[in-house]
């Protein structure tokens, strides 16, 4: 194909090449950081907004495969809500949908905190959190939780629910919808997919036109199984939730979570060095007169990129493979 | 007052009905016409609401005048009436199918007193021979149970009037308000039948008797809606009243020009009166909140669809999307002749400024206009998604307001509707058919009915009160255990995970 230009025409090539993949590629206002720095910078400042993104966890999956056998693993969706919400444009009062089956987070787990005298994750990236949030010292954060709310679609086949979770992703109110995926197949997972880039694309158009500045698309986050099913998707990025390693020092719940895949975004480094993000529950406790007093919120850690050593074998190895 | 009404219509379109002639209005209920209704001369001989019609027709001598019962004749009626009425308050408040709350509060400016405003009511009742009893009150409560239940024995609070056969009830001062409602009966009041059944059962007949019982046994044995009905009777809390708005509600009409039975020929229909609809609301830069379409079967009464929205819309799309769904259920019989859609509920619903095609306006917009366009935008969109979700889902199943968080204490993330039974086996649990080796524990936290909502019996008792422990196993997963003591037998329930 390449013998088909003369060397005179490469730098028009390139300039047209450039032109038509300019509109391809995201700006960082498209993307939501995950808080995950060594995740956020290998794939160009966070996860597509307009996108979905599929977390398979095995979490307290018990060995009867039972319908009700599977905790969706919603600490880290929580961690994920809270990053959405605060991307976005102060006053624009854009919802998170959550769609369960059977399930729905705890309200108080929906709560952001203080510890320290510092905002924990509820703070906008980049701006002043006590000023963002309106709280003042001791206070509890509840946008998230008054931003949320909750469809139970359970008992509806499997049209129904992808039909209502379309029409969220397309709704342009919507901020990110965070739905339970089991039983969803390629072709619903693709339909989703298509539904938040095509959405992203109308509410630009129409927000151009209002003259507003907000931003659009809707974060898409499917909650499903890890099992065999779920081994191939049409989902932006395809991540492994795990339970961390219990610790005596922090003494928490915490949560990590390992890149699978990612399209069109630095696939390359994500193979060889599967990126590892961890989070944990934070929270301060004063014993006095028999009573707790806690606040709770959901922080990331200090990110880190781990270089799994099977991993990182196993590809050089198939490349190796490739090359012979 | 509906056997008034008939009797009024009757006359004014020359059907002959004398005066001293039986009128009765029936319904079918239960596999047999029954009394709806009955005039006064009726009751005479012993008619009764509810009664079968051939045995109310066995107690007379004469044939009667029966019609069907048709509430959208009464209704009307009523709403005629009510308008009529708002020339002595601007309050005037439907109560019930029969009756009036007016509001004269201020108005007694009018007139030299209370009463000589109440006979100029009952003569605008007289003129349109409808017989009627009226009370004055300084609650709504009150004058209630009098205007119903009120007899010539509350003599004290009889209005002096010109000798009229029933009199006009009333109390000036709020301190008078139990002394004369004493001796009315309970019903008076306006409970639910099963307290009033309960009242009954241990003796207590007159509002007098219910007065004596303490506060406290009130509402534990009956409930707080049975206080605060008292409380509204009494003055010691307010009743809320809606008043009539002086707006008639939006509605639109289409007539076929003969029954069809054609699904798509009602849903274009349909169609077109929802842009009619959309127009007008439009016109009064007004939205709809709910919504409610009648069809018209020639072979029975009437069906009603109504819709009720998250946020005010003139979409004519939307709202036929909301309708759909329900049109497709009805079941057309023999045909349909005709549509009614009503606007039930209407809200102000600004105009918004459209920019021209391929024109920005974001230079001629404000930083706090472009805000709140876009709060308005997001709101009306997910007002939208709402609807479409209840439609397709069911109202309960799409929570729009999450359970008021009561406290900070740490709860996981997914709380289970019931707590899941597991095995303890040593510093072990199976839970789920899967071993969970334990290597910490946080509490207990003792988790007790609130006081406020629960009763004192399960206040007091000791098996409600739980105990929570937080546990983590050597993958560092963690879960809320349970542990209750029944008959000294300790049971742990896993309650929720931070999954």
């Amino acid at each position: 194909m390449s013998q088909a230009f003369s060397s005179t025409d490469t730098p028009s090539i390139n300039d047209a090449l450039r032109a038509l993949v300019a509109p391809l590629e995201l700006d960082e206002a498209s993307r939501i950081p995950t808080g995950w720095h060594g995740i956020d910078a290998a794939t160009g400042g966070g996860l597509h907004r307009a996108g979905v993104h599929v977390f398979l966890s095995d979490l307290f999956q018990g060995h009867t495969q039972t319908r009700h056998g599977w905790c969706p693993p919603l600490g880290i969706a929580i961690h994920l809500a809270w990053r959405a919400l605060a991307c976005e444009h102060p006053g624009d009062g854009r919802r998170i949908a959550w769609f369960g089956m059977g399930w729905r987070p705890e309200e108080r787990s929906l709560l952001g905190g203080l510890r320290a005298g510092r905002l924990a994750c509820a703070s906008p990236v980049g701006s002043d959190s006590s000023q963002s949030s309106g709280c003042y010292s001791g206070a509890v954060d509840e946008r998230l939780l008054n931003a949320s709310f909750v469809v139970d679609t359970q008992g509806h086949a499997v049209q129904d629910r992808v039909w209502a979770i379309e029409q969220a992703i397309r709704c342009p109110g919507i901020a990110a919808v965070i739905a339970d995926g089991r039983e969803f197949d390629e072709s619903a997972i693709r339909r989703l997919h298509v539904a938040a880039r095509s959405a992203a694309d109308d509410t630009h158009g129409a927000h151009s036109d209002a003259g507003c500045s907000g931003p659009v698309g809707t974060f898409a986050i499917l909650l499903l199984p890890h099992d065999r099913s779920t081994r191939r998707c049409l989902a932006d990025t395809r991540w492994r939730v795990t339970s961390d390693q219990f610790s005596d020092l922090t003494r928490t719940p915490a949560w990590k979570v390992r890149l699978l895949r990612a399209r069109g975004m630095q696939a390359l480094a994500a193979t060889r060095y599967p990126l590892v993000g961890r989070c944990h529950l934070d929270w301060e406790e004063q014993h006095g007169s028999g009573l707790a007093t806690e606040r709770s919120a959901i922080v990331c850690d200090t990110p880190s990129i781990h270089v799994d050593r099977h991993s990182s074998s196993t590809t050089n190895r198939t490349r190796d493979a490739h090359a012979a | 007052m509906s056997t008034d009404i008939l009797r009024r219509q009757r006359i004014a379109q020359g059907m002959p009905t004398p005066l001293e002639s039986v009128i009765l209005v029936v319904t079918q209920r239960s596999g047999a016409e029954r009394i709806v209704a009955c005039c006064a001369q009726g009751e005479r001989v012993g008619i009764r609401v509810g009664q079968m019609r051939a045995h109310a027709q066995a107690l007379l001598e004469e044939k009667a005048i029966v019609e069907t019962y048709k509430p959208e004749r009464e209704q009307k009626a009523v709403l005629y009436l009510a308008q009529k009425l708002q020339r002595f308050s601007p309050r005037v408040v439907l109560d019930g199918p029969s009756g009036f709350i007016v509001d004269l509060t201020g108005m007694e400016r009018l007139e030299p007193n209370e009463c000589a405003l109440c006979v100029k009511i009952r003569d605008l009742f007289t003129s349109y021979q409808i017989h009627s009893r009226l009370a004055v009150a300084p609650t709504v409560g009150a004058a209630r149970a009098l205007a119903q239940y009120g007899t010539v024995q509350q003599s004290c609070s009889v209005c002096p009037d010109r000798g009229q056969p029933i009199p006009i009830f009333q109390i000036t001062d709020q301190k008078l308000i139990a002394s004369t409602l004493g001796t009315l009966p309970i019903e008076a009041l306006g409970f639910d039948m099963e307290v009033i059944t309960a009242l009954k059962d241990v003796g207590v007949q007159l509002v007098s008797e219910l007065f004596k019982i303490p506060r406290s046994s009130l509402q534990r044995r009956y409930g707080q809606e049975s206080v605060r009905i008292i409380d509204e009777v009494l003055g010691g809390a307010f009743e809320v009243l809606v008043p009539l708005d002086h707006e008639t509600s939006l509605s639109v009409h289409h007539h076929f020009d003969g029954p069809t039975t054609r699904q798509y020929v009602i849903m274009l229909a349909t169609e077109g009166l929802l842009d009619r609809l959309a127009q007008r609301l439009r016109e009064r830069e007004s939205g709809v909140c709910r919504l409610s379409l009648e069809v018209n079967r020639v072979d029975v009464e009437p069906i009603q669809v109504s819709v009720r929205l998250g946020y005010p819309s003139r979409c004519a799309s939307h709202l036929m999307g909301l309708l759909r769904p329900l049109l497709e259920t009805i079941n057309l019989g023999f045909g349909v002749d005709g549509l009614v859609l009503r606007a039930l509920e209407e809200d102000r619903l600004a105009h918004s400024q459209q920019a021209m095609p391929g024109v920005s306006d974001q230079g001629s917009r404000s930083a706090s206009q472009r805000t709140q366009h876009g709060r308005y935008a997001a709101d009306s969109s997910v007002g939208v998604l709402f609807d479409r979700l209840r439609t397709r889902f069911g109202h309960e199943q799409v929570v729009t307001a999450l359970n008021a968080v009561a406290g900070t204490a740490l709860r996981p993330t997914l709380l289970f509707e019931r707590p899941e039974s597991i095995r303890c086996e040593g510093d072990a649990i199976v839970w789920r058919g899967v071993r969970y080796e334990l290597v910490a524990w946080v509490g207990p936290e003792q988790v007790s009915p609130s006081w406020w909502t629960a009763s004192v019996d399960r206040l007091r008792d000791a098996s409600a009160t739980r105990m929570f422990y937080r546990v983590a196993d050597c993958h560092g997963r963690w879960l809320w255990l349970q542990s209750r003591t029944d008959s000294e037998e300790e049971r742990w329930f896993v309650s929720g995970v931070w999954a």
